[in-house]
């Protein structure tokens, strides 16, 4: 019986000391620490802990460059870290840490020579960019600033550690500041200004180019609570002025200006809408920017006296040719008779019968009131002398006086008014 | 290699992971199966009719076995580590019951055959001289006598081995369409009915390699076929493989019916990358060609020599259904982008380490080494004799 | 500034009282070497040697999305930082666009490396467009590890998932399982391979890589575990969402301003 079986016996027993020879070999070829915390090798950890930092930090880096660091720390590109631009560094640092090393003094140069391209990664105008981001547009920077030659690089007008504040000969461009507050470089606001700090990098400034604007600006009341951005997109490359926000639309204005039950009665000055325009009767209502109309000078210059006259100043002489052409818009402000105020076709009520005597002194007032009607040498017609006197006419009066007597001073000069010198 | 993308894909996946390697692994394991299934119905079910092809069957089962790994070996990064599957297997994974569902079919393959060709060894053992002598005795593990109570238990237990081997094979086979469907990251893999359809269609590749060998050794030895043995063949491949075509069809009707998010990206699939290897070819070629041809071969009764080619025809053309049917799963999803926005490309290359050149060796090998079988242990001999005399 | 913020308080404290343990120790075995050994590890050094130290961190990342600039100097420091092939990517940036007809385009040259060109619309027909950078999300639940048949992938005790390069067989099984396309098979050493947070970097006080390299905060990295770490504090603040929740994966990178039409 057991002999027909035989062969079965042999063969199930050769597979199960196979099976155990396998068992056993398992067993010793099972990786060390294999299954301590989980199904896998815990020296794999270990090991993967145990590979060496490639890219380094900044900081290390700032434990020799202490300068750039501290510079690059203050503009835009304070959060871009070293190895952005000059590579991992690894490398560079062994070398100088550890002089004994294999590394050559090649291998530990980094690079320096930025490419046109390497600025693009992050300065490309993509839509997809967040719209606050700075971004340019290669072809429009380059025209906008007459840049002939393509492949100029950024670092020949933009320092890579200062990028907003242009290289020195460059300083004088049209580019407009795109820093507006401390906070944009500093996580927390600065206590001092930046002018008290001694080696602060320069900032451009509004008033750098339009001093007399901000100066009249500054001198407002409220300028602490309004600033240059509150109303002005800064200059773009495809925009030519630093125009008003919405471009001077009314409804911008009527935002802090309008009275409303909810708002401060008094700060800042409040008008009706429309009964503003529809009292001064003034224009149609369809006209956006009706408020720069008659506000665009007073809108730095609070000086509420510009408001009675709002032309320059030597208006008076040189209205007549505006006029010619746009009587309609004066028509806007002044009513027809106002004109007749001044151009009369009668005598003046001012002119009373001893207008001759009292004349002179109104004329030395206001000589241009007199030019309404009179001609200008009109004064010459009566006095034969020039009036008022120019300059350095004590020396030449000797001349005068013996040309064409006496009787012509003695129109405005009392008899004993020669010997107050003589 | 340039790779050309249409759409986005994640910048990985523009190389696929898995090449024509693991296209094979599968078409190579479901001709395993689909052989190990047809030899146990004649063993365990006692189906006298597939007589002539069962031990045939089985061998062949055997050979395609010991290079179902091959391709896989090929394709690992670290074949040197292989063994670490058996080591230390992560059972949370499906891959990682491969090693032992392997080594147990393999076991169960071998101890069959074993079985199945002892007093043949032991004949030639008897026969032969020197080393060969020596090599033999080994086989016999040193039991060289025969007898009809032995032979008895190892029908029993020929019976018994095939009997288990069965669902051994379906899990060897079944768990590779598990290994595909249970990825849920990937859109075109990602379904239950994955290892059905894997089992189904490796039982049509099974009966296809058998039926196209047998029908081609006997042309080309000029024997008669066994005629009965084939028609009941032919009617098993024609319901395999409506039942494999139909399940596969169902898979993507009713991912098409859902019209869930990812019908979306796989219908773009079915229509473009897959246009020509799923639509045209696997299904309007290879599937309903052949499905006609069997309806005839079953259904009607003509001249046997034109139903034989038809049915060697179809069996044939079910092989190449059976290959474009793993190509299209195992590369069309890995086409399909896991960003769902478009589709990489993917051709191997004549020459790679994982190209066609290498693929076809694969497929080849097993079948040399069948004939090498075949010339120590005949599988049609007896049969060719009788019919003979 | 920000950077240094990056590991948070309580973390520095810790370090600071085992950097002066160790520096006394140092000191009174009179090792030169302990210079050395301050310079190269920067002066933030967590020493974890076991495993009950490990557990005290839980790494997490936050990519917010409406900061990045997409100008890619994360997959460039990766790059270099971990030798990634040159056709693969650990991190990597997406870009959308989507222009007035409703319309998708999405991209990633080269993951980004060399950031992008030209919009791919018209760029005054685009109504929407934005950066994503993706990485590896460490899931809680990730399906590589899972997958992973010889245990060469694993999540480490301090939640990062990692790969043991010595036991890997490069089989791809991970590579097909992650639904983020996060990792690759690196052909020339024959495994797996992925982000690991920078695994060397993070456990020496440093961030990893692609938050070092970030110019805009737009990656934010830390340990959930610490109720008063910066990540906690972000994500208690603010809206977040992940990717491909649905698949039940428990992704542990949070994305800040996640779209739709992310996946």
């Amino acid at each position: 019986m057991f002999k027909d079986k035989s062969h079965i016996v042999r063969i199930f027993s050769i597979i199960v000391v196979l099976g155990v020879i396998g068992f056993i070999a398992r067993q010793i070829a099972l990786p060390e620490n294999f299954g301590l915390h989980g199904h896998y090798r815990w020296e794999a950890n270990n090991q993967n802990r145990a590979l060496p930092i490639i890219n380094q930090n900044s900081n290390t880096c700032k434990s020799c460059h202490e300068g750039i660091y501290q510079l690059h720390g203050k503009d835009a590109h304070y959060n871009v870290p070293c190895v952005d631009c000059h590579g991992a560094g690894n490398l560079h640092v062994t070398y100088h840490k550890d002089s004994l090393g294999t590394i050559t003094k090649e291998q530990a140069v980094m690079p320096r020579e930025f490419k046109l391209e390497g600025c693009l990664f992050c300065h490309r105008k993509l839509k997809a960019r967040p719209s606050d981001f700075p971004q340019i547009d290669q072809d429009e920077h380059y025209k906008f600033l007459n840049v002939t030659n393509k492949g100029t690089k950024c670092i020949e007008c933009h320092s890579p550690h200062e990028p907003v504040f242009l290289l020195t000969e460059v300083k004088q461009s049209r580019i407009h500041p795109i820093v507006y507050k401390c906070t944009e470089c500093h996580n927390k606001k600065p206590e001092k200004s930046f002018k008290e700090v001694a080696d602060h990098p320069a900032i451009f400034e509004c008033k750098d180019c339009h001093s007399s604007v901000v100066k009249s600006f500054e001198v407002r009341p409220h300028h602490k609570y309004i600033d240059c951005r509150t109303c002005h997109l800064y200059h773009k490359e495809n925009e030519t002025t630093g125009r008003i926000y919405k471009n001077g639309n009314v409804k911008f204005c009527l935002l802090c200006h309008e009275k409303k039950s909810f708002k401060d009665e008094k700060y800042p000055p409040k008008i009706d809408w429309p009964s503003h325009i529809g009292n001064l009767n003034i224009i149609e209502k369809s006209d956006e920017k009706i408020c720069l109309k008659c506000h665009a000078d007073q809108i730095h210059d609070m000086n509420q006296n510009t408001k009675e006259d709002p032309h320059p100043k030597n208006w008076t002489r040189e209205h007549k040719s505006f006029t010619k052409d746009n009587s309609q818009l004066c028509q806007k402000c002044h009513t027809t008779n106002q004109c007749s105020s001044c151009h009369l076709k009668t005598k003046p009520v001012s002119h009373v019968p001893s207008w001759s005597k009292l004349h002179p002194e109104s004329a030395a007032q206001n000589k241009s009131s007199c030019e309404f009607c009179h001609k200008q040498n009109s004064c010459a017609n009566c006095h034969k002398v020039e009036i008022p006197h120019p300059k350095g006419f004590e020396e030449t009066h000797k001349d005068v006086v013996s040309q064409k007597g006496k009787d012509v001073c003695a129109k405005c000069h009392k008899e004993d008014f020669c010997k107050q010198c003589h | 290699m340039e790779h050309i993308a249409e759409g986005f894909v994640f910048p990985n996946e523009l190389h696929i992971t898995w090449t024509v390697m693991i296209v094979l692994y599968p078409y190579i394991t479901g001709m395993v199966a689909g052989a190990f299934i047809v030899s146990s119905f004649y063993h365990v079910f006692g189906m006298e009719k597939l007589k002539s092809i069962a031990k045939f069957a089985l061998v062949s089962s055997l050979a395609f076995l010991l290079f179902a790994t091959v391709p896989l070996l090929n394709h690992l990064g670290s074949p040197m580590r292989a063994m670490n599957i058996m080591l230390t297997p992560n059972f949370s994974s499906a891959m990682s019951g491969f090693g032992f569902v392997y080594t147990f079919y393999l076991l169960i393959v071998v101890l069959e055959v074993w079985f199945c060709y002892r007093e043949e060894i032991i004949d030639k053992y008897n026969s032969s001289r020197g080393i060969m002598k020596k090599l033999y005795y080994i086989l016999t593990m040193g039991v060289t006598v025969k007898s009809d109570k032995a032979k008895e238990f190892d029908k029993k237990l020929i019976i018994f081995l095939a009997g288990f081997g069965i669902p051994v094979a379906c899990i060897l086979h079944g768990y590779v369409g598990f290994l595909f469907g249970s990825i849920k990251a990937n859109l075109w893999w990602s379904t239950p009915l994955m290892f059905i359809i894997f089992i189904f269609s490796a039982i049509v590749s099974g009966l296809s390699v058998l039926i196209f060998l047998y029908q081609f050794v006997h042309w080309l030895r000029k024997k008669p076929v066994d005629q009965e043995c084939l028609n009941l063949m032919g009617k098993w491949l024609w319901g395999f493989m409506i039942i494999a075509v139909v399940l596969e069809l169902m898979e993507v009707l009713s991912i098409a019916y859902e019209n869930t998010e990812r019908w979306t990206i796989l219908r773009e699939l079915i229509d473009g990358k897959l246009l020509v290897s799923y639509v045209y070819l696997q299904i309007g070629v290879f599937s309903v060609i052949p499905f006609l041809l069997l309806c005839v071969t079953s259904l009607f009764k003509f001249d046997t020599r034109i139903k034989n080619f038809m049915i060697w025809l179809s069996s044939g053309m079910l092989l190449i259904q059976v290959l474009l049917m793993r190509w299209n799963v195992v590369i069309g999803g890995q086409l399909v982008s896991k960003s769902m926005r478009g589709f990489t490309e993917y051709f191997p290359g004549l020459f790679d380490k994982e190209g066609l050149i290498v693929s076809v060796l694969i497929i080849a090998i097993p079948f040399i080494l069948l004939r090498q079988f075949d010339k120590i242990f005949p599988f049609f001999e007896k049969h060719g004799l009788l019919k003979k005399n | 500034m920000e950077k240094e913020e990056k590991l948070n308080d309580s973390e520095s404290a810790k370090m600071e009282r085992r950097q002066f343990l160790r520096l006394g120790l140092y000191s009174a075995a009179g090792v030169l070497c302990g210079s050395f050994f301050a310079f190269g590890k920067g002066d933030k050094d967590i020493v974890v040697d076991n495993y009950e130290d490990l557990l005290k961190y839980d790494w997490g990342f936050i990519v917010d999305t409406t900061r990045c600039i997409g100008c890619g100097a994360c997959v460039r420091a990766c790059k270099v930082e971990n030798n990634v092939p040159e056709s693969y990517f650990r991190t990597w940036v997406e870009r959308y666009e989507i222009d007035s007809k409703g319309e998708i385009r999405v991209d990633s040259p080269k993951g980004a490396i060399e950031s992008f060109q030209s919009d791919n619309f018209d760029s005054n027909d685009i109504v929407k467009a934005f950066f994503v950078p993706k990485l590896c999300n460490h899931c809680y639940d990730s399906a590589c590890t899972q997958v992973c048949p010889v245990g060469a992938s694993y999540e480490s005790p301090d939640g990062v998932v990692l790969i043991d390069k010595e036991r890997c067989v490069g089989c791809g099984y991970c590579v097909q399982a992650c639904p983020y396309g996060c990792r690759y098979i690196d052909e020339e050493k024959g495994i797996a391979d992925k982000c690991t947070l920078c695994y060397h970097r993070i456990h020496k006080g440093e961030a990893p890589a692609c938050v070092n390299a970030c110019p805009r905060n737009a990656r934010i990295f830390g340990n959930l575990k610490d109720p008063n770490s910066k990540i906690r504090k972000i994500l208690n603040q603010r809206r977040y969402g992940l990717l491909k929740a649905e698949l039940g994966t428990n992704p542990k990178c949070y994305y800040i301003g996640l779209d739709k039409e992310v996946k």
